[in-house]
């Protein structure tokens, strides 16, 4: 047979079941919230998994068009340290969709059959074909979870060749590969074609991209098979060009990753932020539980109970509550973790993971459902014991010691208050300890909405800023026939400005390079550029220096803060043609390439990429209207098709919805991470109240026999359930203020640099009016319950 | 002095034939049977019986705490058991006055606060002049802004009585009145209890498990089991002053 003492423990869980239930909740979602830690690692193992199934590259070279035979392509594979090569063509170019263009990037793959880096596996319908009528393609996956581009298989869209035409594409299918699906994350929509689908659109033959995977992975055995590919791809043809620097990925790394893990420093502030609250939440849960049971205590003492004995007793019932909770806690976290792994996972990189398990989530769990459950009662049981029998003995529940603090004289003067106001402040005030830990439950559930919410609205508005980044409503470039960057004169500029509606177009170029071993771009731009930089500290260039081709340079602050540099140091830039020296004259606040853009004048890059003239235009339209936009690009298109010119446009106004589109989702996500912490602080929230309520079915009993109307009793309740609202909605406001820039710093820190916050008011308006529409609705049905309560069995009540 | 008894018996409580069992099937215990009892107007009555013998369940259907299982009890012209929940609340408001064992009083509330409550509930006005003059009454004229914690046991439970007593109840219902109190503690409130029979001429049922407290009353109510045993008049009640135990 148990001892009595066990059986208390077991009976205290399933006497007081409303309690115990409201307590195995509030912890296991405590418990729950902890689950975030699993998330990177879950995310990681669910890449590793893709990464091995895509055969995603390890190198990556790109020429500017080589023409390789599949006896070549044969022996490029069979060379030393190759584990598999493969040759693409790329293209980009405009689909229409509906009465917009969107600028899409059209894949090549040789063989969709015998494919043996960064496979481009098909999800759904069947591999495109080549043939001379309609063209046929796949859709990348993640065009349609982005929302980038929804046609679907079946659907037959229109595709502009380089020579103008356009080009019916049917879909065939829908094709996932992680390199290319992770662009559209970042850019624009893919397709998949044959290669020589590429070729004939873009009029030139051959491949622009040769992707290897390397059996040793090593840097020196990378760089050493790179030097082999070359010197292959250099026999196959003696004039072959690169345009741009070569790109090695290390193993660790993923396509996507840089995008995921600004997210994965955020993971880890609100998981920390959750395994704070979960202790918080425990220890305070455990503290009411000891402290409602004081009179127990005491009788058990009475009756010759050593403090060692009741305390295993109360441990036993803690240890019961932290187990049914980390059970419950670690199911709940297990389907948080894993939504959370696939909706990142789908977002970021088209992943679709399979169910995972987190061993260190789980003794994460293990440890704070049982030992901190256990940990955190221990404080509130050495008080309880120590508390004189007799004291203990008079603890019940109605007994009280009010009146004597000065809070509580403070208090009692307070009668300009309703009544059942002045009754439910004083009831707050009774029990300062449970009434601070409540106000605490709700201070950290509206800290979160509160810091959440000032977090994406200071997002919202870099991100509206960024969108100001780039100058121009229309980006004019020129492309050749092979898809090669074409030039664009003085000559095509004056034609650009004599078209009817056009107010200005400015030139820039863009080179993808690396600054100090950091990858990035250069933007070479006018001196009087229309792009509206924000200097830190430093200058822009000036004409003269512009009209020089001088090396200056003002770089992105992130760029700064990562690699050190200040004004008048000099920056290593690696292009496609070499290593270049600038001076760093600025640095720029915006957050163009995250904070990392580097800025020189437009004709120090063109000569250093051994250009002539630009290939880029900005041009900005009278009318700011996106039909009237559409309306100029079709007769900029024309006049510059006329002159003679191969050109393709982007709207800016696209881009911006899409950059609008994709802050939105951020947003989004940063909400969903804060979710599970509010919803931990709203279940500790519900659990205070009605607790609080429940177990004072006896003081309603004796308002009851007094003759009070139930309305008369919820209005004190409700009164003290407000007060204790609003007092944590007030200490909430400090916590969401230092929560927001806890979390905001470190999503600055992703991006190497820094955000001031915003805190607007009506967020707090917000989380007022939430406050208090939920604590009334909590307070309901307890309420109710206990006034439904024949008050002579709620006086008997314990 | 002389008791204010009305010449002619006027019936407050009525109770025929009253039951009441607590749960349901083998569990079930039936705490109240089949108790028939008639008391008047002006009277105090003191219902004795061991622990378990149903006099709380007793006072607890007169007082409309809880509804009986069986029977009919008639309290100031009111069949309880035909009464709504909202009724029963209207009852207990006007006509009850009830004093617990331990005071039950309300603990955020000073003195005056807790005796006020129940003429705010009741809707009378000049609520602060009567409350105070309810404490004056039993002495505490001088502990009005005092909160139950600052009080004394038996200041308590004067408290209480002034709490039961303020709104002009026809019944108070006390239960184990002294039950918490030391002898010279528990005697003062015997003797308040006393003073409101005789001098105002308040019906007074009181519940104890005292026997010497039977000496004070006009007529004892034995109970055992549930069920009433013997319901003796006393033709010579003592005073409070002389009851001990």
């Amino acid at each position: 047979m148990r001892s009595a003492l066990t059986r208390r423990s077991w009976r205290e869980l399933t006497h007081r079941r409303v309690r115990a239930t409201l307590t195995v909740a509030t912890l296991a979602a405590a418990i729950a919230g902890l689950w975030l830690f699993a998330t990177p690692s879950l995310m990681n193992s669910a890449i590793d998994d893709r990464v091995a199934t895509d055969r995603v590259h390890e190198v990556l070279l790109k020429p500017g068009g080589i023409r390789i035979t599949d006896a070549e392509l044969a022996r490029l594979r069979s060379l030393p340290n190759v584990a598999g090569l493969d040759g693409r063509a790329t293209f980009w170019t405009d689909l229409e969709v509906g009465d917009q263009l969107r600028r899409v990037w059209v894949v090549g793959v040789h063989d969709f059959a015998d494919q043996q880096v960064n496979v481009v596996s098909v999800a759904a319908g069947v591999a495109p074909r080549q043939h001379n009528e309609t063209l046929e393609g796949l859709t990348e996956a993640q065009n349609e979870r982005t929302g980038r581009f929804r046609g679907g298989v079946g659907d037959t869209v229109e595709i502009r060749a380089a020579d103008g035409s356009w080009r019916p594409l049917h879909i065939t299918g829908r094709g996932q590969t992680l390199e290319f699906g992770s662009t559209v994350v970042e850019d624009n929509p893919v397709l998949y074609v044959p290669s020589e689908t590429v070729n004939e659109l873009a009029g030139y033959q051959g491949f622009t991209r040769i992707e290897a995977r390397l059996v040793d992975h090593s840097p020196a055995a990378a760089a050493s098979t790179v030097d082999t590919v070359r010197a292959g791809l250099g026999a196959i043809d003696p004039g072959v060009v690169y345009n741009d620097i070569t790109e090695f990925r290390p193993p660790d790394e993923w396509p996507g990753k840089e995008g995921f893990d600004r997210f994965v420093s955020l993971f880890w502030v609100i998981a920390g932020v959750s395994l704070l609250s979960a202790i918080v939440l425990v220890g305070t849960t455990m503290t009411t539980l000891v402290r409602d049971q004081t009179r127990e205590i005491g009788i058990m003492k009475a009756v010759g109970g050593r403090g060692r004995t009741i305390a295993r007793s109360f441990l036993a019932t803690a240890l019961l509550l932290g187990g049914a909770a980390t059970l419950v806690g670690i199911a709940v976290g297990v389907l948080l973790a894993n939504l959370l792994v696939a909706y990142l996972g789908g977002r970021f990189v088209g992943l679709e993971p399979g169910w995972q398990v987190s061993p260190l989530a789980v003794g994460l769990s293990l440890a704070v459902g049982l030992g901190v459950t256990a940990l955190a009662s221990l404080p509130a049981l050495w008080r309880a014991a120590r508390v004189p029998v007799r004291e203990a003995l008079e603890t019940a529940g109605i007994e009280a010691r009010y009146g004597v603090a000065r809070l509580d004289r403070a208090l009692a003067r307070a009668r300009f208050l309703p009544r059942p106001a002045q009754y439910g402040l004083r009831n707050a005030a009774r029990r300062k300890g449970r009434s601070l830990s409540t106000a605490a439950l709700v201070a950290f559930a509206v800290g979160t909405v509160v810091a959440f919410g000032a977090v994406s609205l200071t997002l919202v508005a870099i991100s509206e800023q960024t969108e100001k980044l780039e100058g121009g409503d229309i980006v004019v470039y020129g492309v050749t026939s092979s898809g090669d960057r074409l030039p664009l004169d003085a000559r095509a500029r004056e034609a650009m400005l004599r078209v009817d509606g056009v107010a200005a177009a400015q030139p820039f170029a863009q080179s993808h390079v690396a600054a100090d071993e950091i990858d990035t771009w250069a933007w070479g731009l006018p001196a009087d550029t229309i792009y509206d930089y924000e200097l830190v500290r430093g200058r822009w260039f000036s004409a003269e220096e512009a009209a020089s081709k001088a090396r200056v340079a003002v770089i992105g602050r992130a760029l700064a803060s990562q690699t050190g540099l200040d004004i008048g140091d000099t920056v290593d830039v690696e292009d496609r043609t070499g290593l270049v020296a600038y001076e760093v004259i600025g640095v720029d606040d915006r957050m163009v390439n995250d904070g990392e853009g580097l800025f020189v004048p437009v004709d120090t890059l063109l000569e250093v990429n051994r250009f002539d003239d630009p290939s880029v235009f900005w041009v900005t339209g009278a009318s700011l209207e996106a039909a009237g936009i559409e309306q100029l690009n079709g007769r900029l298109s024309q006049a510059l098709s006329s002159a003679g010119y191969s050109v393709g446009t982007a709207l800016r106004h696209v881009e911006r919805e899409a950059e609008r589109s994709e802050a939105r989702t951020i947003v989004a996500i940063i909400m969903a991470l804060g979710l599970p912490l509010v919803a931990v602080g709203m279940i500790g929230l519900v659990s205070a109240l009605t607790t609080n309520v429940l177990e004072r079915q006896r003081e309603i009993a004796i308002l009851r026999s007094l003759g009070a109307r139930s309305r008369q009793i919820r209005r004190i309740y409700r009164a003290e359930g407000l007060a204790l609202a609003l007092l944590g909605w007030l200490a909430g406001i400090g916590v969401g203020y230092v929560l927001g820039r806890v979390v905001l710093h470190f999503i600055g820190n992703s991006f190497h640099t820094s955000f001031a916050l915003r805190f607007p008011l009506w967020p707090l308006g917000v989380a007022l009016v939430m406050t208090v529409v939920v604590a009334l609705a909590v307070l309901q049905i307890p309420l109710r319950r206990a006034c439904r309560l024949q008050p002579g069995e709620a006086l008997r009540y314990e | 002095m002389s008791p204010a008894t009305p010449a002619v018996p006027e019936p407050v409580a009525v109770l025929s034939d009253l039951g009441k069992t607590y749960g349901e099937g083998a569990s079930a215990v039936e705490a109240l049977r089949a108790a028939s009892l008639s008391i008047d107007r002006g009277e105090l009555v003191v219902v004795l019986g061991p622990s378990g013998s149903g006099k709380t369940t007793l006072l607890n259907l007169i007082g409309a705490l809880e509804r009986p299982s069986r029977g009919t009890l008639v309290v100031v012209g009111r069949e309880l058991e035909t009464l709504d929940e909202g009724e029963r609340t209207s009852f207990r408001r006007e006509q009850v006055g009830f004093v617990f064992q331990f005071f039950n009083l309300v603990p955020s509330l000073t003195a005056l606060e807790n005796v006020a409550l129940v003429l705010e509930l009741t809707g009378r006005d000049d609520v602060e002049r009567r409350a105070t003059h309810a404490l004056e009454a039993v002495g505490l004229g001088d502990r009005l802004d005092h909160f139950p914690a600052q009080l004394s046991g038996g200041e308590q439970q004067r408290v209480a009585i002034a709490r039961a007593v303020a709104k002009d109840p026809a019944l108070v219902l006390c239960d184990e009145p002294t039950g918490a109190l030391d002898l010279e503690t528990g005697r003062l409130v015997l003797e308040e209890l006393r003073r409101l029979n005789r001098e105002d001429g308040r019906t007074v049922l009181m519940v104890t498990h005292n026997s010497a407290i039977a000496a004070m009353a006009d007529r004892v109510v034995r109970m055992r089991s549930g069920e009433i045993v013997a319901v003796e008049r006393n033709e010579h009640p003592v005073e409070a002053s002389q009851v001990s135990w």
